[in-house]
């Protein structure tokens, strides 16, 4: 899992699709699924990746390693091409939707913090949830970085070893009791600070950095090009 | 263990509508039942939760190629209609970070909810049977997968989704995905349940043998948090 990674990249490089807003930013990611749920030309999905991948050159990122991440929906979608090999959509053309769908929300987390994501989700989602996914971000990198020192420890102890399934059930299930004991009382600690600040449902969440008009213009042609190359070709 | 892997742009688009608007529904009714007072207060525990559930997902037990759901222990921990916000939050979170598709998180939400709801449902069943608390763990979340595997092969039979695709996943004891597909299935549904038997047996061993040790660890520790009396200290 490479929230950590991810969340770095987002919050600390400095791009035009940083500057602009989530708000265009999730529409661009919209437009592009739109695009690949109507489409079937491999055409497409070309010219949407190449769309894409200039977004990410622009973006100060480092290419290849986001798009490693990509690779995760290359074999899934292969694995469905293969298996319905014969008829339907053709397997290049369902692994290229696959792909094109997921290098779009990789450029969206790339460039966004988390938090701006979920502060959008408020228009939809009921506050408890968003409210909820802003303790779950917060609190999974605590969670993961106790779990890896435990890990850490238990390793130089010679108490994890991967070819002991077993045996790592056993320490594992200790682990994660654990992490469940620890997360109950983080929970316990954050809902007194919370009750203390006058908590009543939605968390404020601050803008990372200055949006302004023209580079949100730029995600939102981006997706409505890739929309029109689907329909019209 | 039974989350969907599958990207977007591979699920016909009625499927992963119906999972939104069975999700949506779910998730009213369990907002409207939890009352708002409550609600606030629990807001931190919802989200640490659904940020374990996150990080058991994230480690790999060892050279199996599995992970931990720990949707039963969301269940037993939060209750059921938390428990199903802690699904949703979750699999928004692996959506996110390209782990199965956006469009798919609906369809995510019903089955692993399912599981969080149903789990609850059998857990206090069982223990109302027995003192101790892990058999009756055990038990619950063996018998939930069991229900929610027999749930998605009715799943494969009434909706000609293809079975291959349900066999593919990165653990080698889940079933993953499901996929509806306009040509024939690709293998019979009879050959599919002869395979996935013994499979899905191997990840339901798994997960009910890791989640009856974490709440072994709990008991020692904290045994309030899975509604066992709590310890003098």
């Amino acid at each position: 899992m490479d929230i950590a990674f991810i969340d770095n990249l987002a919050y600390n490089r400095d791009s035009v699709m940083h500057r602009a807003s989530a708000l265009s930013k999730v529409i661009m990611v919209a437009l592009v699924i739109a695009a690949v749920v109507i489409s079937t030309q491999v055409v497409v999905f070309v010219m949407a990746l190449v769309f894409l991948l200039m977004a990410f050159l622009i973006s100060n990122l480092p290419v290849l390693r986001i798009l490693s991440f990509a690779g995760y929906a290359l074999v899934f979608s292969f694995v469905f091409a293969v298996s319905s090999v014969g008829g339907g959509i053709a397997p290049i053309v369902v692994m290229l939707k696959a792909v094109t769908a997921a290098v779009s929300m990789l450029l969206l987390i790339t460039t966004t913090p988390y938090p701006q994501i979920f502060a959008l989700g408020r228009k939809i989602f009921p506050t408890i949830l968003i409210d909820a996914m802003l303790v779950t971000y917060r609190s999974f990198f605590i969670l993961m970085e106790q779990v890896g020192r435990v890990i850490i420890a238990l390793r130089m102890r010679g108490g994890y070893s991967p070819a002991r399934v077993v045996g790592n059930l056993n320490i594992m299930g200790k682990v994660v009791g654990h992490g469940f004991i620890h997360a109950w009382e983080l929970s316990e600690n954050m809902q007194n600070a919370m009750l203390i600040r006058g908590y009543r449902g939605g968390m404020p969440v601050s803008a990372a950095r200055k949006h302004s008009l023209k580079y949100s213009l730029l995600p939102v042609l981006l997706g409505t090009t890739v929309l029109m190359v689907a329909v019209f070709v | 263990m039974s989350h969907i892997h599958l990207p977007d742009g591979v699920i016909p688009v009625f499927w992963w509508i119906i999972g939104y608007l069975l999700t949506a529904a779910i998730l009213g009714l369990a907002i409207s039942r939890t009352k708002s007072t409550e609600a606030r207060r629990k807001v931190p525990l919802l989200g640490i939760i659904a940020a374990v559930m996150l990080v058991g997902q994230s480690i790999p037990l060892g050279f199996i190629p599995f992970h931990l759901g720990l949707a039963v222990l969301a269940g037993i921990i939060l209750g059921p209609w938390l428990g199903f916000m802690a699904a949703f939050i979750s699999n928004m979170f692996l959506a996110l970070i390209g782990h199965g598709g956006i469009t798919v998180v609906g369809l995510n939400t019903v089955v692993v909810g399912s599981e969080v709801i149903i789990g609850y449902l059998l857990y206090n069943m069982f223990r109302r049977a027995t003192v101790r608390p892990v058999l009756p763990v055990i038990l619950a979340t063996a018998l939930t997968l069991i229900i929610t595997i027999a749930f998605m092969v009715g799943v494969v039979a009434i909706s000609q989704v293809n079975p291959a695709m349900i066999l593919m996943g990165e653990d080698a004891g889940a079933i993953k995905d499901s996929v509806v597909v306009d040509s024939p299935v690709a293998i019979s549904l009879r050959r599919f349940v002869a395979i996935i038997v013994p499979i899905a047996a191997i990840g339901i061993a798994i997960e009910a043998f890791a989640t009856g040790l974490i709440v072994r660890f709990i008991l020692g520790v904290r045994p309030e948090i899975v509604g066992a009396p709590a310890r003098e200290r």
